[in-house]
Order: structure tokens, then sequence, then C-alpha cells
């Protein structure tokens, strides 16, 4: 990490305990939240291994979240909305070049527990859908012409543990939220099936022979994860 | 000494199997190369064989949609054949060597259903050549000498015989190591079921430079019979090429491509010495047939057998009396070194009769003979008569069921085929961007397909009325096979694509409306192939 970074960071939390030991538990009035997520998931679909060296490849992705209200003194309920993707690239077999892109579009609930103002503590279960996109292409230099591309759309849950940290205001309410969340992705099985790309001219589409699509097979997204969320409190 | 054994708890249980699930290796399938063997028919079904998977994919054509089914094959598969006369692919496989990590496995046949039934034959060696009987009953797998065992050491006189018919077993199949007088087998000959001691039976005749090994596949248990060509102080290789049988009188005649004589082997009934001793032996004659006699064919009732040799080298037929040992030259126009037995008309007398087409390939002649067989003895070249094609012949492509043959040319103005009519001994030209090796016969033999290397159009001549005609696919076409169905015909053009595309033609109605294309299908199953292992 930058070292201007941890810099700020530390200035930030070491103003926030300077505080009293009352301002140390009191809710930071800040209801909205948006960041930017990195990541990655332990894939355990050995499927997977088509499309690349590695079942784990970075994944990057954006959240907005609301908090809903308070339960109790100390914790609170937000509801958020999150977007994020992985893509898989490799050569399979010596012949094309395999791509897989999930993108996961997920709606969640978080249940903050404040430890400190600037320290809570968070489980969330969120519920969504996966979309897969799959694209094999012959290698470059090949006399052989085409692509096979598929796509299919399937229901993925997560649930997890984690903490966000939250620095004093800045710019005016601003304040910097930074989480690392670990736990589990739950995604139903696709039955992956591909086609010829359709060509773009639409002319030349329609006056293609009718093509039988080929199933691949089942894929599983189901695996651990682990992500961390930079991001705004507002 | 206790020394304490550190465990773990469930945390770090939990944490070391994520570590571990987030550096597996990557399945090792997936790296494997997706290279076929050519397809092959089997029935309504195509096969391919991906060599380093061991794997055969049968796509199935029974249906409109076409189904795709992953058999498993032995390891290191090398070849693929139809079987003769049944709905079924042979693939040879010549097993592993075994490695690191790697278990050794023998040699095997599997057979292949279109149904995507599997049966396997362990034949120990790896074999790299396989040859089967004229119905499909047996095949011999045998070491080509041309091609690599990939082995220390190896036999190569050894041979597996296997009954098609039958599962693996104690008998089946039978490993035997032929008698050799210094060669290697250069091909097998299976005969059609011919009496022989009284007994209907099945010999295969191993190939060698200077000797035929026959193998009684009825009686596997005994001994293989050998018959030199030469004297033993005679080093020639003949190279025996040619293997035509008389089965009502147990005899075969052989042709060798370095001998101007024909062989004759009778098989001569004998009282065996011991159980594992053969019912007969070979009693061998020596025919003379010209000049390098390149291909022979025999005629007439079982009592007065006799052959049709042309001889290029004497630019001459012969006719070869088999019981009176008598021969009769018969002077062509044209050199010819092929012989084609055709029933039907002629010209002259639409009643069907025995009739020879006699022709010559590989750029040497531009003329055909036709011989009326009839009393060919006593008028000779008066039963001979010359057509001009006016252009030398390359390949051509007998169907002598349908009457006709088709002859390719070099290109030129006037066509680079031509339809030759063997009942009215016409030849209509066929202009053709495409060579005569890529021809084929559908498997009814209504129609001739061809596909030009590199072309997206599809040709075909209905061989009923001699119309061409062609049908324009979405990719170039580098093959193309004729299926059998059930109900109708279909024809199958194979496309460039390393995971696999095929359009499958309606034979019947050769369209793009009814024609149908199928694409990816080596990759089926491809996401569930690493839970597999």
């Amino acid at each position: 990490m930058n070292a201007r970074v941890v810099g700020l960071l530390g200035a930030l939390v070491g103003t926030a305990w300077a505080g009293s030991a009352s301002a140390q538990h009191a809710p930071v009035d800040a209801p909205w939240r948006v960041g930017f997520e990195v990541g990655g998931r332990w894939h355990r679909d050995r499927g997977l291994d088509a499309f690349g060296d590695t079942r784990s490849p970075p994944v990057v992705g954006l959240m907005g979240a609301r908090d809903l209200g308070r339960i109790g003194d100390r914790a609170t309920l937000a509801l958020d909305v999150s977007w994020n993707a992985e893509m898989f690239h490799g050569r399979l077999r010596d012949s094309l070049q395999s791509r897989l892109t999930a993108h996961l579009l997920s709606a969640g609930v978080t249940l903050r527990v404040r430890t400190f103002w600037w320290l809570e503590p968070y489980a969330r279960v969120a519920a969504g859908a996966l979309y897969s996109d799959i694209t094999l292409e012959p290698e470059a230099g090949t006399t052989q012409s085409g692509a096979l591309t598929g796509d299919e759309w399937t229901f993925a849950g997560t649930g997890g543990v984690g903490v966000m940290v939250t620095t004093a205001p800045f710019l005016g309410r601003l304040r910097l939220a930074v989480a690392i969340e670990g736990g589990y992705q739950l995604a139903l099985s696709q039955e992956m099936r591909v086609r010829p790309r359709a060509l773009s001219n639409d002319e030349a589409q329609a006056d293609r022979l009718p093509v039988a699509d080929t199933s691949l097979g089942t894929l599983s997204q189901s695996g651990g994860y682990l992500r961390g969320l930079i991001g705004l409190r507002f | 000494m206790n020394v304490p054994i550190p465990s773990l708890n469930r945390y770090q249980g939990v944490a070391l199997t994520l570590a571990l699930t987030a550096c597996a290796d990557r399945d090792p399938r997936y790296a494997l190369s997706m290279v076929t063997l050519p397809p092959v028919a089997a029935g309504s079904a195509l096969v391919y064989v991906q060599p380093a998977l061991s794997r055969a994919t049968v796509v199935d054509l029974t249906q409109d949609t076409p189904a795709v089914r992953q058999v498993a094959v032995g390891g290191d598969p090398v070849l693929v054949n139809a079987r003769v006369a049944h709905d079924e692919a042979l693939v040879l496989s010549r097993g592993q060597r075994g490695a690191a990590g790697v278990a050794p496995a023998p040699a095997s046949l599997t057979g292949i259903t279109a149904a995507g039934a599997a049966r396997r034959w362990t034949l120990g060696s790896p074999f790299n050549a396989l040859a089967q009987n004229g119905d499909g009953r047996y095949g011999m797998a045998y070491f080509n000498r041309s091609a690599s065992a990939g082995r220390l050491l190896f036999n190569p006189n050894e041979v597996a015989v296997v009954d098609l018919d039958r599962a693996q077993g104690p008998s089946n199949p039978v490993i035997r190591t032929v008698r050799s007088f210094g060669g290697v087998p250069n091909g097998v000959v299976f005969s059609p079921t011919m009496t022989v001691a009284g007994e209907p039976r099945t010999l295969a005749v191993v190939l060698s430079d200077a000797y035929v090994t026959l193998l009684d596949l009825n009686h596997p248990e005994r001994s293989e019979v050998t018959v030199r060509l030469t004297l033993p102080e005679d080093p020639r290789a003949v190279a025996p090429a040619q293997v035509v049988f008389d089965t009502d009188n147990a005899t075969m005649y052989l042709r060798a491509d370095q001998s101007n004589d024909l062989y004759v082997l009778r098989l001569v009934t004998v009282t065996p010495e011991s159980p594992t001793a053969n019912d007969f032996r070979p009693a061998l004659n020596q025919l003379a047939a010209g000049v390098r006699p390149a291909d022979l064919a025999l005629f007439g009732e079982p009592n007065a057998r006799k052959l049709l040799v042309v001889s290029p080298g004497s630019r001459d037929a012969r006719v070869i009396d088999t019981v009176a040992n008598t021969t009769t030259v018969v002077p062509l126009d044209a050199v010819a070194n092929r012989v084609l037995l055709f029933n039907g008309p002629s010209p002259r007398s639409p009643a069907p009769a025995l009739r020879a087409l006699l022709y010559a390939t590989a750029g040497v002649a531009s003329a055909v003979s036709f011989v009326e067989l009839t009393d060919i003895e006593s008028r000779r070249s008066q039963n001979v008569e010359t057509l001009q094609l006016g252009r030398v012949i390359n390949q051509a492509l007998p169907l002598p069921e349908r009457g006709v043959v088709m002859f390719g040319h070099p290109t030129s103005a006037t066509g680079s085929l031509s339809l030759l009519d063997l009942g009215r001994r016409t030849a209509a030209p066929i202009f053709s961007e495409v060579a005569l090796e890529s021809a084929r016969f559908d498997d009814d033999q209504q129609a001739l397909w061809v596909a030009p290397p590199s072309g997206e159009r599809l040709g075909y001549i209905e061989l009923n009325n001699f119309r061409p005609g062609e049908l324009r696919l979405d990719a170039p076409i580098v093959d193309v096979i004729p299926v059998s169905r059930s109900a109708g015909r279909r024809v199958v053009a194979l496309h460039e694509a390393s995971d696999g595309w095929i359009t499958v033609v309606d034979g019947t109605d050769v369209t793009r409306e009814r024609s149908r294309s199928l694409r990816g299908f080596l990759l089926t199953g491809l996401l569930d192939e690493g839970e597999a292992r």
C-alpha cells in the first residue's frame, strides 16, 4: 500500500483516538457510502481451468449503500447494491483463446456493530444474479474462422463478515471508509452452451445456416471470497 | 522421546484449505492438444478420435438434431477405421509405455457404435496398422514397417487376430508371430469365405517381401503356413502386392510387383499330424503373365476358371486358362494397368453379360479398352473395342453397380473429369474445379460428392441422370463424408475448426434450407472433465 495513504490513515485514526471516551462511541453521521472493491474468489470447480491458469483471478467492482436505521444503541442496518466482475483468460488445448467473464449483480443487507465510532465489525448477506459470458476464439495465425460464444444467468448469494474503519470527516462531511470482508459465495450451477458468434452484418447473419448449440457442461462458481473495499461515507 | 505433534485447530484448518484451494494446479487435461485423427463414418454417426485425450467423440446423425457422445479409447490411439460392413468404428491404440505418474497400459482395439457403445480388446503390443476381412468379421493388427513402434524392443512379425464378433476372451484376440525369412509384413489380405479341406473358412494372407504366410482364422490354434515365392538362394524381393481368391477351388493367385510371373497357391487337403497342424498344404505353381503384370481378375465357371491379366510392360492383356494352363495374348491399342469386370450391356447387345474394362491410371494412356469376355480366346483382339477419351487418365473411381466409371484428367479446356457410361460406351466430360481424390460416392451410390480443398461449395453429380449441382455452405470444406441413415441419405461436409465444425446435408434435397451445421462438438462436456478426474 502506498506509504502516503498509510500515513493519512494513521493520522486520521490517531486524531479520532485522541477524542474523549464518550466521543469514541458516538455514531458516525454519514448514512451513505460508495466504494470500490477489489478481491478474489477461491473457486472449487475445476471446469474453470478451461479458462486459464488460475481459478482465482482478481475481482473488481463498485458498491453503494445506505443506512436504513439503528438497532439498539450500537447496531446499524444498511442496504447496499453492488456489481463486481472477474475475468478468466487463457489458452485452451493449444488451439483456442478462452475467456470467461463473470458479473455479479447483488443487493445486500449489512448489520454493523459499532465498537468505536471508527471501527465497525459487520455481517453481510446478499443475493443477486450471476451472469457468465464465455468466448472461445481460434488463435491468431490459424486459418480457422469464427469464435464461439455463450452466456448464462443464474442465482447467487453471498454471506460474509468483515470490519470497516471510518476516518474523521474531511472536506465537510466526507469520511474515508476502508473495509475488509471474507465469506462464501453460493451460486447455482450454470449449463454453458456455445454457438458461433453472430456476424456484424445482419444480412449475412440471416443467410447463415442454422447451427445447433453445443453444451460445454455445467459450471459452479461457488467458493470462498475475500474482498477489500475503499470508499467514501457521507 | 515424545515429540509433541502440532495439531490444527478448526480455524487453521479452514485457512489451510483456502490456501490449498487457491494454489491448486490447473487441470492438465485443458492443456492437451485437440488435434484429431481423420474422422470416419460408422453407420449414421461420425467418429472423431482425439489422441491426446484418448477419447472418441461420436456425432450421431440419426436425428435431425445430432447427438454428441464421448467414449474413452485406449491410450495413444494411432488410427481409426470404419468396420467393414458394420455400423462401427475401430480405434487402434498403442497403449502407454508408462512414465512418472503414468501407469503402463497395453495396446488395445476399441469398437465404437453409432450409439456410443464401446467394446475393447487388449492386444498387448503397440501395433500401428489394422486390416479387416471382407465382411468385417476379423481384424488383424500388425506392424507397418513405415512407422516407428515407439518401444525399445518390438517384434515386427507379431500380429494379433481379433474376432470382432466376439468379446475379449482367452482365445480372442490370438497373438501370433508369423514365421520370417528375414522380412517383415508389408500388408495383410483376407480371403472371402472359401472351402478348404471341405470346410468353409477365412484365411489371412500376410504379405512379406519374398514370401506369404497363411493363417487359418477359423482354427487360430493351428500353426501358420509360410510359402516362399523365390528360391532360398534368390535374394530378390518380389513384393507380392495382389491376391485373388478362387473360393470354389481353394486356390489363390498372387501378383508381385517385381515379378513377371503369377503365383498360384492351390490348397491341397492333407491329414493333420497333430491338433495344431493344418489340414491343408499349399502347392505352388507359377504362370507367365507378360511383362510387369499390373492387375488381374478371375472369371468363368468354377470348373473353367480364367484369369484376365493386364501387363503394361508388354502392352497386352492375357487370358490364362487355369485348368488347361494355357495363355491367350490379346494385343491392346491402349496400354492398361487396371482391370474392371462388370456385368452389363454393350451398344451391340442389350443383354447383360460379363465384360471387362481395361484402363490405365497415373497419366500413361488416354484411351480405354472394352473386352467381350465370351469367346475371347478365339476372337482375341476382335473382342476388344478401344474408346478414345482424348486426355490421359490420372485417377479412376469405378462404380460398376451403377454402370459408370469416373475418370480424373489433368485440368484442360474440356474438363478435368469424365463420366464413362459402361453400357453405352460414351464418356461425358464434366467441368470440375476439384481433383478426383476428394470425390466420394454416397452410401447408396446415388450420387458422387466433391469438395474443392478450400472452397465453400459442395458439388455433386446424380448418377441416374448425370446432372451436376452444387450447394454453398458457410465455410471452406476440408472433406466430405457420406453417412448412411435408415431413412434417406446424408452427407457431412467437414470444415476446419479445432473445436469441430460440420454441416449435415440432406442428400435427397440438397438445399440450404435442409442443411444444418454443428459447431464446437469436440468441446462437449469440456467443463465437466475436471470433475471427472
